[in-house]
């Protein structure tokens, strides 16, 4: 029974001269959650309104539940789609919008009214069934839209970012319900989010695009701590992406060399390491002390963000980036000499080095 | 005590000031206009309104009292209730006409691209662009007993005497809906131009068929752009005088035509005057009826 319920194969989009999806391959089990992330134009809207049938990819298969779907419409896919603005029908009520997928399917009307609440109750709405939508909550809409498609029992709910439009407070507790509603049903979803703390909060996998193209595909945590490229690593974490030579140290851990003013070790157990080869490391958690070596960097800003601040440093053409409190940052003014310091385990090497 | 007052009392006058000032302004940028639609329509209108009581006298034109005889005879009088309701049938056959036509000519515009759309539109709006006179004679060129339509028939053997395709009722329903499509295409467009983003493919993704999308989502939203353009079009073809004096050939009367009968031929001016506030009433009618129809019930 392990029937993987969406395989997309090799999928090609062209809109006139741009290559907008080149090759995708993805594969979901039932109840899977993925998260696709990615810059604007990298692809992942396109890639869901193909699944969803709204644009036609040139080559390639999406199976649905074991069946091609490609050459389907949109109305004979089963899916359930949750819209950036919603979407919902103006001129009819919640309970009315939610009925909507179910009176297509020619439901008998007592199946339609039971289903109708069933939904409503499940998404906390229940007592707002006779509203219409103009007269509910960006939040409270946001729940009719995601009602309205998972009444109809979907194969696959598709998610184009669908808390975009509300403020963060809300977006957090949807990010927490949606999610919960997801695992309850066990229904296989597929999210798109420019917002990597949305992908990690509520996806179980997370597939990064660029250009058209899946950069890396895993875990959350997988994706957060092994980014297998530059690119990834750039895009997913806090900032800092080093390139150095490894210098073995003894007991499997490796001096990076080649950065001015940063004192950073690596604990590997790769066998393959090539010493004096140039690599490309993420570092996270570094922090700053101060010096007066010559071997330094150069503090150049800060950034205020309430419970931290960045501070960023340079020195010959590496910037790197702290986060500390407020408190320790005033030390730091621009102009100070710093060395740059993390625990070994903060470091990683970034799998693929050429990109 | 006392310099709170005064500073209240100060605050009060240049409130006053700035109430009074704002007043005169609008006074002034209001009474161009105003004495324009006093001299120009109240006035005349008023006017009418006492002709309409008058009684009409074959030597003086009409004699001075004050009677509803002419109001009355329009309503009972079968010969004029007709004529009421033909104009009436007039304006439903060319309200329908141009929604039927211009319904799918609007949806093609909204979905058009920029530079698709602006040539769709200018195409739409080219019959307000030619002389209304100019225009009603080029549909007779085509259509009359002498025209082009029935000269190729004629000469292709189909009928040996011209067809009727001019002087009936139907061809000033053509000739109206020709003038009155823009606005009913216009009407649509922007109410079309405004339905929410991704509502149809939220309506396919759903498993809803074409005509359940249009049926169920599509009209009932552009409906509000329906009741703009019929009022409009239902308003414009009922007082329309030319296209149906040119292209009934004398043999459509509608209530615009009969007060200019009334007016030049018969010289009876009280009962034109009477026409004419049946013909307003009916506006009126459409009007109020429009805003209880067509209230926006999501609105």
């Amino acid at each position: 029974m392990t029937k993987s319920s969406l395989a997309i194969e090799n999928i090609h989009l062209w809109y006139d001269q741009f290559h907008a999806l080149r090759g995708i391959n993805l594969s979901l089990e039932q109840g899977q959650f993925l998260a696709l992330l990615g810059p604007s134009g990298c692809g992942k809207t396109s890639l869901l309104r193909s699944i969803a049938g709204f644009t036609h990819p040139q080559n390639g298969s999406i199976m649905i539940s074991g069946k091609n779907v490609v050459t389907l419409k949109p109305r004979e896919r089963n899916l359930g789609m949750v819209f950036q603005q919603y979407a919902l029908f103006p001129h009819m009520s919640a309970a009315e919008n939610v009925a909507f997928g179910l009176k297509c399917r020619k439901r008998s009307r007592s199946d339609i009214e039971e289903r109708v609440k069933n939904t409503l109750e499940m998404v906390g709405l229940a007592h707002l069934a006779d509203r219409m939508p103009r007269q509910l909550s960006g939040g409270q809409q946001q729940r009719v839209a995601l009602a309205r498609s998972l009444v109809i029992e979907p194969d696959v709910l598709l998610l184009d970012e669908p808390l975009g439009a509300l403020d963060k407070k809300l977006r957090i507790q949807m990010q927490t319900e949606l999610k919960a509603i997801q695992q309850r049903l066990n229904v296989t979803a597929i999210f798109v989010t420019h917002d990597q703390e949305e992908a990690m909060a509520m996806a179980d996998t997370i597939a990064i695009m660029r250009d058209g193209e899946i950069e890396q595909i895993g875990s959350p945590a997988e994706i957060f701590s092994a980014p297998e490229t530059v690119w990834a690593a750039n895009f997913v974490g806090s900032g800092n992406v080093l390139n150095g030579k490894l210098i073995a140290n003894g007991h499997g851990e490796f001096k990076i060399q080649g950065l001015q003013g940063c004192e950073f070790s690596l604990l590997s157990s790769c066998e393959n390491i090539c010493p004096d080869n140039p690599v490309f490391v993420s570092a996270e958690n570094v922090d700053f002390s101060l010096t007066s070596d010559d071997d330094a960097l150069i503090v150049e800003s800060h950034r205020y963000l309430g419970v931290f601040v960045e501070v960023w440093a340079e020195a010959a053409g590496t910037r790197i980036l702290s986060l500390m409190s407020p408190k320790k940052a005033s030390r730091l003014v621009p102009g100070t000499r710093v060395r740059a310091t993390a625990k070994p385990s903060e470091l990683r090497l970034i799998g693929r080095t050429i990109n | 005590m006392t310099v709170v007052t005064s500073e209240m009392n100060v605050g009060e006058r240049l409130d006053q000031i700035a109430a009074s000032r704002r007043r005169k302004l609008r006074f002034l940028q209001l009474t161009p206009i105003a004495l324009l639609y006093f001299a120009g329509l109240i006035l005349p209108y008023l006017l009418l309104l006492r002709m309409s009581f008058n009684k009409y006298d074959a030597m003086l034109i009409f004699k001075e009292t004050f009677s509803w005889a002419n109001y009355s005879k329009l309503l009972t009088d079968e010969f004029y209730l007709k004529i009421v309701a033909e104009t009436i049938g007039l304006g439903l056959a060319v309200t329908l006409a141009t929604l039927i036509l211009g319904y799918p000519v609007a949806w093609v515009i909204v979905r058009s691209k920029p530079r698709t759309k602006s040539l769709i539109l200018a195409a739409v709006l080219s019959p307000l662009l030619i002389n209304l006179v100019v225009r009603t004679y080029g549909w007779i060129t085509i259509l009359g007993d002498n025209g082009l339509l029935n000269n190729w028939i004629m000469a292709w053997g189909i009928s040996d005497t011209p067809l009727p395709f001019s002087d009936n009722f139907w061809t000033v329903v053509m000739g109206l809906a020709h003038v009155t499509l823009p606005f009913m295409v216009l009407s649509l467009v922007s109410v079309m131009e405004s339905l929410p983003a991704n509502i149809i493919e939220a309506s396919e993704n759903l498993g809803a068929s074409t005509w359940r999308i249009f049926k169920d989502i599509i009209w009932p939203l552009t409906w509000p752009g329906v009741g703009a353009g019929s009022i409009l079009v239902f308003s414009f073809s009922i007082s329309a005088f030319v296209t149906p004096a040119l292209l009934g050939g004398g043999r459509v009367s509608t209530i615009s035509t009969l007060i200019y009968e009334q007016f030049t031929f018969s010289v009876n001016w009280p009962l034109g005057s009477a026409l004419v506030f049946l013909l307003l009433a009916m506006n009126m009618v459409v009007i109020l009826l429009h805003s209880q129809l067509f209230k926006q019930d999501h609105g």
